[in-house]
Protein backbone atom coordinates (compact mmCIF):
# COMPACT_ATOMS: atom_id res chain seq x y z
CA UNK A 1 0.00 0.00 0.00
CA UNK A 2 1.53 3.31 -0.60
CA UNK A 3 1.57 6.75 1.18
CA UNK A 4 -1.23 8.30 -1.16
CA UNK A 5 -3.83 4.89 -0.27
CA UNK A 6 -2.67 5.26 3.07
CA UNK A 7 -3.36 9.03 3.60
CA UNK A 8 -6.96 8.86 1.63
CA UNK A 9 -7.72 5.75 3.72
CA UNK A 10 -6.87 7.86 7.00
CA UNK A 11 -8.67 10.78 5.73
CA UNK A 12 -11.93 8.74 5.36
CA UNK A 13 -11.35 7.15 9.00
CA UNK A 14 -10.59 10.90 10.52
CA UNK A 15 -13.37 12.53 8.42
CA UNK A 16 -15.98 9.18 9.55
CA UNK A 17 -14.85 8.68 13.25
CA UNK A 18 -13.29 12.33 14.46
CA UNK A 19 -16.65 14.70 14.31
CA UNK A 20 -18.70 11.36 16.33
CA UNK A 21 -16.22 11.00 18.72
CA UNK A 22 -15.60 15.18 19.25
CA UNK A 23 -19.14 14.74 20.12
CA UNK A 24 -19.14 12.11 22.49
CA UNK A 25 -16.07 13.61 23.75
CA UNK A 26 -17.89 16.60 24.52
CA UNK A 27 -20.64 15.11 26.00
CA UNK A 28 -19.04 12.31 28.02
CA UNK A 29 -20.73 13.42 31.22
CA UNK A 30 -24.17 13.32 29.90
CA UNK A 31 -24.30 10.81 27.07
CA UNK A 32 -28.36 10.95 26.74
CA UNK A 33 -27.86 14.29 25.28
CA UNK A 34 -26.18 13.51 22.36
CA UNK A 35 -29.55 12.18 20.90
CA UNK A 36 -31.94 13.95 23.03
CA UNK A 37 -30.28 17.09 24.12
CA UNK A 38 -31.43 19.69 27.28
CA UNK A 39 -33.59 21.61 24.54
CA UNK A 40 -36.20 19.08 24.45
CA UNK A 41 -37.05 20.41 27.90
CA UNK A 42 -37.59 23.96 26.26
CA UNK A 43 -39.94 21.84 23.57
CA UNK A 44 -42.18 20.76 26.73
CA UNK A 45 -42.00 24.39 27.92
CA UNK A 46 -43.55 25.30 24.52
CA UNK A 47 -46.33 22.71 25.02
CA UNK A 48 -47.00 23.69 28.05
CA UNK A 49 -47.36 27.88 26.84
CA UNK A 50 -49.89 26.12 24.13
CA UNK A 51 -51.71 24.66 26.75
CA UNK A 52 -51.53 27.77 28.78
CA UNK A 53 -52.64 29.70 26.34
CA UNK A 54 -56.33 27.61 25.73
CA UNK A 55 -56.56 28.44 29.67
CA UNK A 56 -56.31 32.31 28.82
CA UNK A 57 -59.61 31.85 27.02
CA UNK A 58 -62.18 34.18 28.26
CA UNK A 59 -65.99 35.15 27.31
CA UNK A 60 -65.85 39.10 27.62
CA UNK A 61 -68.98 40.07 26.38
CA UNK A 62 -72.02 38.99 24.82
CA UNK A 63 -74.50 41.36 22.50
CA UNK A 64 -77.56 40.34 20.55
CA UNK A 65 -79.18 41.92 17.85
CA UNK A 66 -82.83 40.95 17.89
CA UNK A 67 -83.37 42.55 14.12
CA UNK A 68 -80.51 40.43 12.30
CA UNK A 69 -80.83 37.73 15.03
CA UNK A 70 -77.16 37.98 15.43
CA UNK A 71 -75.29 37.11 18.83
CA UNK A 72 -72.00 38.15 19.17
CA UNK A 73 -69.43 36.61 21.43
CA UNK A 74 -66.20 38.56 22.27
CA UNK A 75 -63.25 36.20 23.79
CA UNK A 76 -60.47 37.66 25.07
CA UNK A 77 -57.10 35.66 24.98
CA UNK A 78 -53.71 35.58 25.90
CA UNK A 79 -50.29 33.43 23.89
CA UNK A 80 -48.20 32.49 25.69
CA UNK A 81 -45.88 31.53 22.78
CA UNK A 82 -42.54 33.30 21.44
CA UNK A 83 -44.56 33.62 17.71
CA UNK A 84 -47.45 34.99 16.41
CA UNK A 85 -50.52 32.56 15.79
CA UNK A 86 -52.97 33.09 13.08
CA UNK A 87 -56.83 31.94 14.23
CA UNK A 88 -57.61 31.37 10.69
CA UNK A 89 -61.32 29.94 11.76
CA UNK A 90 -63.48 29.36 14.67
CA UNK A 91 -66.89 27.00 14.03
CA UNK A 92 -68.90 25.67 16.21
CA UNK A 93 -72.71 25.20 17.11
CA UNK A 94 -74.76 26.61 19.67
CA UNK A 95 -76.96 24.42 21.39
CA UNK A 96 -79.56 24.96 24.81
CA UNK A 97 -77.82 23.38 27.40
CA UNK A 98 -81.12 23.13 29.20
CA UNK A 99 -83.11 21.37 26.01
CA UNK A 100 -80.51 20.74 23.45
CA UNK A 101 -81.94 22.41 20.88
CA UNK A 102 -79.89 23.51 17.64
CA UNK A 103 -80.18 26.86 17.94
CA UNK A 104 -76.97 28.33 15.23
CA UNK A 105 -74.01 28.21 13.93
CA UNK A 106 -71.03 30.32 14.97
CA UNK A 107 -67.62 31.07 13.53
CA UNK A 108 -65.05 33.45 13.90
CA UNK A 109 -65.72 36.73 12.12
CA UNK A 110 -62.45 37.42 10.37
CA UNK A 111 -58.89 35.93 11.10
CA UNK A 112 -56.52 37.33 14.29
CA UNK A 113 -53.08 37.30 15.14
CA UNK A 114 -52.28 36.31 18.50
CA UNK A 115 -48.90 38.35 19.28
CA UNK A 116 -46.97 36.88 22.14
CA UNK A 117 -48.08 37.74 25.60
CA UNK A 118 -50.45 40.54 24.74
CA UNK A 119 -54.60 40.18 25.15
CA UNK A 120 -56.16 39.49 21.84
CA UNK A 121 -59.90 39.33 21.20
CA UNK A 122 -61.44 36.67 19.19
CA UNK A 123 -65.48 38.20 17.95
CA UNK A 124 -67.58 35.14 17.16
CA UNK A 125 -70.78 35.33 15.14
CA UNK A 126 -73.42 33.31 14.86
CA UNK A 127 -76.95 33.62 13.54
CA UNK A 128 -80.01 32.50 15.29
CA UNK A 129 -82.53 30.74 13.26
CA UNK A 130 -86.24 31.67 13.34
CA UNK A 131 -86.61 27.87 15.05
CA UNK A 132 -84.36 29.15 17.43
CA UNK A 133 -86.15 32.23 18.15
CA UNK A 134 -89.78 30.13 18.36
CA UNK A 135 -87.74 27.78 21.03
CA UNK A 136 -86.41 30.89 23.20
CA UNK A 137 -90.02 32.13 22.66
CA UNK A 138 -92.10 29.31 23.95
CA UNK A 139 -89.26 26.94 26.13
CA UNK A 140 -87.74 30.02 28.13
CA UNK A 141 -90.40 32.73 28.14
CA UNK A 142 -89.96 35.36 30.98
CA UNK A 143 -86.23 34.42 30.76
CA UNK A 144 -83.99 37.14 30.39
CA UNK A 145 -80.54 34.57 29.96
CA UNK A 146 -80.16 31.73 28.69
CA UNK A 147 -77.37 28.80 29.05
CA UNK A 148 -75.94 27.36 25.99
CA UNK A 149 -73.42 24.71 25.12
CA UNK A 150 -70.68 25.16 22.17
CA UNK A 151 -70.54 22.06 20.42
CA UNK A 152 -68.79 20.47 17.74
CA UNK A 153 -66.20 23.25 18.28
CA UNK A 154 -63.16 23.32 15.30
CA UNK A 155 -60.32 25.49 15.77
CA UNK A 156 -57.97 26.23 12.68
CA UNK A 157 -54.55 28.11 13.90
CA UNK A 158 -52.16 28.14 11.44
CA UNK A 159 -53.45 25.75 9.08
CA UNK A 160 -53.94 23.03 12.00
CA UNK A 161 -57.48 21.94 12.84
CA UNK A 162 -58.30 21.25 16.65
CA UNK A 163 -61.85 19.56 16.87
CA UNK A 164 -63.32 18.78 19.79
CA UNK A 165 -67.40 17.17 20.71
CA UNK A 166 -66.72 18.07 24.19
CA UNK A 167 -69.33 21.00 24.50
CA UNK A 168 -68.51 24.22 26.32
CA UNK A 169 -70.88 25.86 28.52
CA UNK A 170 -71.76 29.36 28.26
CA UNK A 171 -73.78 30.62 31.20
CA UNK A 172 -75.92 33.70 31.23
CA UNK A 173 -76.48 34.73 27.36
CA UNK A 174 -78.65 37.67 27.57
CA UNK A 175 -81.76 36.89 25.30
CA UNK A 176 -84.09 39.54 27.08
CA UNK A 177 -85.97 41.05 23.65
CA UNK A 178 -86.63 37.65 23.11
CA UNK A 179 -89.15 36.96 25.11
CA UNK A 180 -92.18 36.08 23.15
CA UNK B 1 -2.00 19.58 -24.37
CA UNK B 2 -2.63 18.78 -20.55
CA UNK B 3 -5.08 16.08 -20.39
CA UNK B 4 -7.71 17.53 -17.85
CA UNK B 5 -10.99 15.52 -16.87
CA UNK B 6 -13.15 17.88 -17.70
CA UNK B 7 -15.97 16.15 -16.69
CA UNK B 8 -14.47 15.18 -13.16
CA UNK B 9 -13.46 19.10 -12.77
CA UNK B 10 -17.22 19.92 -12.63
CA UNK B 11 -18.49 17.27 -10.42
CA UNK B 12 -15.90 18.27 -8.38
CA UNK B 13 -16.13 22.59 -8.37
CA UNK B 14 -20.21 20.85 -7.90
CA UNK B 15 -19.32 18.99 -4.87
CA UNK B 16 -17.95 22.08 -2.91
CA UNK B 17 -20.92 23.97 -4.35
CA UNK B 18 -23.11 21.88 -3.10
CA UNK B 19 -21.66 21.75 0.37
CA UNK B 20 -21.36 25.54 0.07
CA UNK B 21 -25.15 26.11 -0.71
CA UNK B 22 -26.96 23.54 1.46
CA UNK B 23 -26.90 25.17 4.92
CA UNK B 24 -29.24 27.68 3.11
CA UNK B 25 -31.45 25.43 0.66
CA UNK B 26 -32.68 22.24 2.30
CA UNK B 27 -32.86 19.29 0.01
CA UNK B 28 -35.99 18.39 1.47
CA UNK B 29 -38.53 19.83 3.98
CA UNK B 30 -41.39 18.93 5.89
CA UNK B 31 -44.24 21.06 6.64
CA UNK B 32 -46.87 20.87 9.52
CA UNK B 33 -49.90 23.29 9.52
CA UNK B 34 -48.84 26.80 8.39
CA UNK B 35 -44.76 26.70 9.52
CA UNK B 36 -46.13 25.35 13.00
CA UNK B 37 -43.68 22.63 13.02
CA UNK B 38 -40.77 22.54 10.07
CA UNK B 39 -38.13 20.28 9.51
CA UNK B 40 -35.27 21.08 6.91
CA UNK B 41 -33.02 18.71 6.22
CA UNK B 42 -29.71 18.06 3.78
CA UNK B 43 -26.68 15.53 4.06
CA UNK B 44 -25.14 18.91 5.40
CA UNK B 45 -27.57 20.62 7.75
CA UNK B 46 -30.62 19.55 9.48
CA UNK B 47 -33.50 22.41 11.20
CA UNK B 48 -35.66 21.77 13.27
CA UNK B 49 -38.42 23.86 14.48
CA UNK B 50 -41.38 24.14 16.39
CA UNK B 51 -43.59 26.92 17.57
CA UNK B 52 -40.85 28.99 17.49
CA UNK B 53 -37.73 26.76 19.26
CA UNK B 54 -35.50 25.47 17.51
CA UNK B 55 -32.68 23.29 18.78
CA UNK B 56 -30.05 20.73 17.25
CA UNK B 57 -29.87 17.06 17.63
CA UNK B 58 -25.74 16.46 18.89
CA UNK B 59 -25.64 12.71 17.33
CA UNK B 60 -27.26 14.72 13.79
CA UNK B 61 -24.70 17.47 13.34
CA UNK B 62 -21.96 14.82 14.01
CA UNK B 63 -23.44 12.85 10.81
CA UNK B 64 -23.29 16.52 9.08
CA UNK B 65 -20.16 17.46 9.65
CA UNK B 66 -18.95 14.10 8.43
CA UNK B 67 -20.63 14.67 5.26
CA UNK B 68 -19.41 18.30 4.45
CA UNK B 69 -15.58 17.16 5.65
CA UNK B 70 -15.98 14.24 3.26
CA UNK B 71 -17.78 16.08 -0.04
CA UNK B 72 -15.28 18.92 0.58
CA UNK B 73 -12.56 16.98 0.37
CA UNK B 74 -13.48 14.68 -2.01
CA UNK B 75 -14.41 17.76 -4.43
CA UNK B 76 -10.70 19.25 -3.38
CA UNK B 77 -9.49 15.53 -4.34
CA UNK B 78 -11.76 15.34 -7.51
CA UNK B 79 -10.69 19.01 -8.58
CA UNK B 80 -6.94 17.75 -7.92
CA UNK B 81 -7.45 14.83 -10.02
CA UNK B 82 -9.30 16.38 -12.85
CA UNK B 83 -6.34 18.68 -13.74
CA UNK B 84 -3.50 15.35 -13.19
CA UNK B 85 -5.90 12.45 -14.58
CA UNK B 86 -2.86 11.23 -16.25
CA UNK B 87 -0.40 10.86 -13.40
CA UNK B 88 0.39 7.49 -11.83
CA UNK B 89 -1.22 8.46 -8.72
CA UNK B 90 -4.25 9.91 -10.14
CA UNK B 91 -6.49 7.11 -10.04
CA UNK B 92 -6.26 6.68 -7.01
CA UNK B 93 -7.49 9.78 -6.43
CA UNK B 94 -10.57 9.28 -8.97
CA UNK B 95 -11.69 6.21 -6.81
CA UNK B 96 -11.14 8.03 -3.41
CA UNK B 97 -13.57 11.17 -5.02
CA UNK B 98 -16.00 9.56 -7.28
CA UNK B 99 -18.22 7.75 -5.58
CA UNK B 100 -18.64 10.40 -2.73
CA UNK B 101 -21.61 12.42 -3.89
CA UNK B 102 -23.45 9.34 -4.67
CA UNK B 103 -23.42 8.02 -1.49
CA UNK B 104 -24.38 11.30 -0.20
CA UNK B 105 -27.57 10.72 -2.44
CA UNK B 106 -28.24 7.16 -1.61
CA UNK B 107 -27.80 7.77 2.19
CA UNK B 108 -30.25 10.77 2.27
CA UNK B 109 -32.96 9.66 0.19
CA UNK B 110 -32.66 6.24 2.19
CA UNK B 111 -32.87 8.09 5.62
CA UNK B 112 -36.06 9.95 3.89
CA UNK B 113 -37.79 7.18 2.78
CA UNK B 114 -37.08 5.24 6.47
CA UNK B 115 -38.32 8.06 8.17
CA UNK B 116 -41.66 8.12 6.74
CA UNK B 117 -42.06 4.56 6.36
CA UNK B 118 -41.17 4.58 9.90
CA UNK B 119 -43.68 7.31 10.90
CA UNK B 120 -46.36 5.27 8.72
CA UNK B 121 -46.15 2.30 10.51
CA UNK B 122 -45.25 2.99 14.09
CA UNK B 123 -47.33 5.90 14.48
CA UNK B 124 -50.21 5.60 11.15
CA UNK B 125 -48.95 8.88 10.32
CA UNK B 126 -49.32 8.82 6.37
CA UNK B 127 -46.33 11.09 5.53
CA UNK B 128 -45.93 11.63 2.29
CA UNK B 129 -41.82 11.43 0.63
CA UNK B 130 -42.87 14.61 -1.84
CA UNK B 131 -46.63 15.97 -1.72
CA UNK B 132 -49.70 17.26 0.37
CA UNK B 133 -50.83 14.87 3.25
CA UNK B 134 -52.98 14.69 6.45
CA UNK B 135 -52.38 13.11 9.70
CA UNK B 136 -54.84 12.64 12.24
CA UNK B 137 -54.54 12.62 16.14
CA UNK B 138 -57.30 11.54 18.52
CA UNK B 139 -57.34 11.53 22.25
CA UNK B 140 -60.95 9.53 23.06
CA UNK B 141 -60.74 10.73 26.36
CA UNK B 142 -60.61 14.45 25.66
CA UNK B 143 -62.95 13.87 22.55
CA UNK B 144 -60.35 15.80 20.67
CA UNK B 145 -59.12 15.60 17.20
CA UNK B 146 -56.19 17.68 16.06
CA UNK B 147 -55.48 17.80 11.85
CA UNK B 148 -52.33 18.74 10.67
CA UNK B 149 -52.04 18.90 7.22
CA UNK B 150 -48.51 17.85 6.02
CA UNK B 151 -46.52 19.22 3.35
CA UNK B 152 -43.42 17.49 2.34
CA UNK B 153 -41.03 18.69 -0.71
CA UNK B 154 -37.76 18.11 -3.11
CA UNK B 155 -35.80 21.30 -3.50
CA UNK B 156 -32.99 21.86 -6.31
CA UNK B 157 -30.45 21.32 -4.32
CA UNK B 158 -31.47 17.43 -4.63
CA UNK B 159 -31.47 17.30 -8.21
CA UNK B 160 -27.86 19.37 -8.45
CA UNK B 161 -26.79 16.51 -5.75
CA UNK B 162 -28.07 13.46 -8.43
CA UNK B 163 -26.45 15.62 -11.21
CA UNK B 164 -22.97 15.81 -9.40
CA UNK B 165 -22.87 12.17 -8.68
CA UNK B 166 -23.85 11.82 -12.33
CA UNK B 167 -20.67 14.11 -13.17
CA UNK B 168 -18.59 12.48 -11.18
CA UNK B 169 -19.76 8.97 -11.78
CA UNK B 170 -19.04 10.37 -15.81
CA UNK B 171 -15.88 11.34 -14.99
CA UNK B 172 -14.71 7.75 -13.28
CA UNK B 173 -16.07 6.09 -16.84
CA UNK B 174 -14.43 8.83 -19.02
CA UNK B 175 -11.21 8.39 -17.28
CA UNK B 176 -10.57 4.75 -19.72
CA UNK B 177 -10.35 7.53 -22.71
CA UNK B 178 -7.39 8.57 -20.57
CA UNK B 179 -4.06 8.25 -21.76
Amino acid sequence: MDKISIFLALINLIVATGPMLSILVIYISNPIEVIVPSEVQGLSETLGSFGGTLQTIELVNVTYNPDSRTITLLFSVISGLDIDLRIDSITADIVCATHGYTLGHASLMSPVTLVPHIKSYLTVQSHWTYEAEQHIKGQHNGESTINVNLANIAVNVDGVVIQTSQPVTLTNIPIGSLEG
Amino acid sequence: MRAINWLGLIGGVASIALVVLSPYIPWWRLTVGEDLFVVNTSPFNFNFNFLGSSFTIPVILALNLSSILMLLISGMIMIVYSLNPSKTYSKRLLYFAYKKPMYSVILFLTGIIILTLTLNLMFNFNIPIHGDSQVSISNVAQATTIILPVKTSFYWPLWFAILTAIMCIAARIYHKNIK
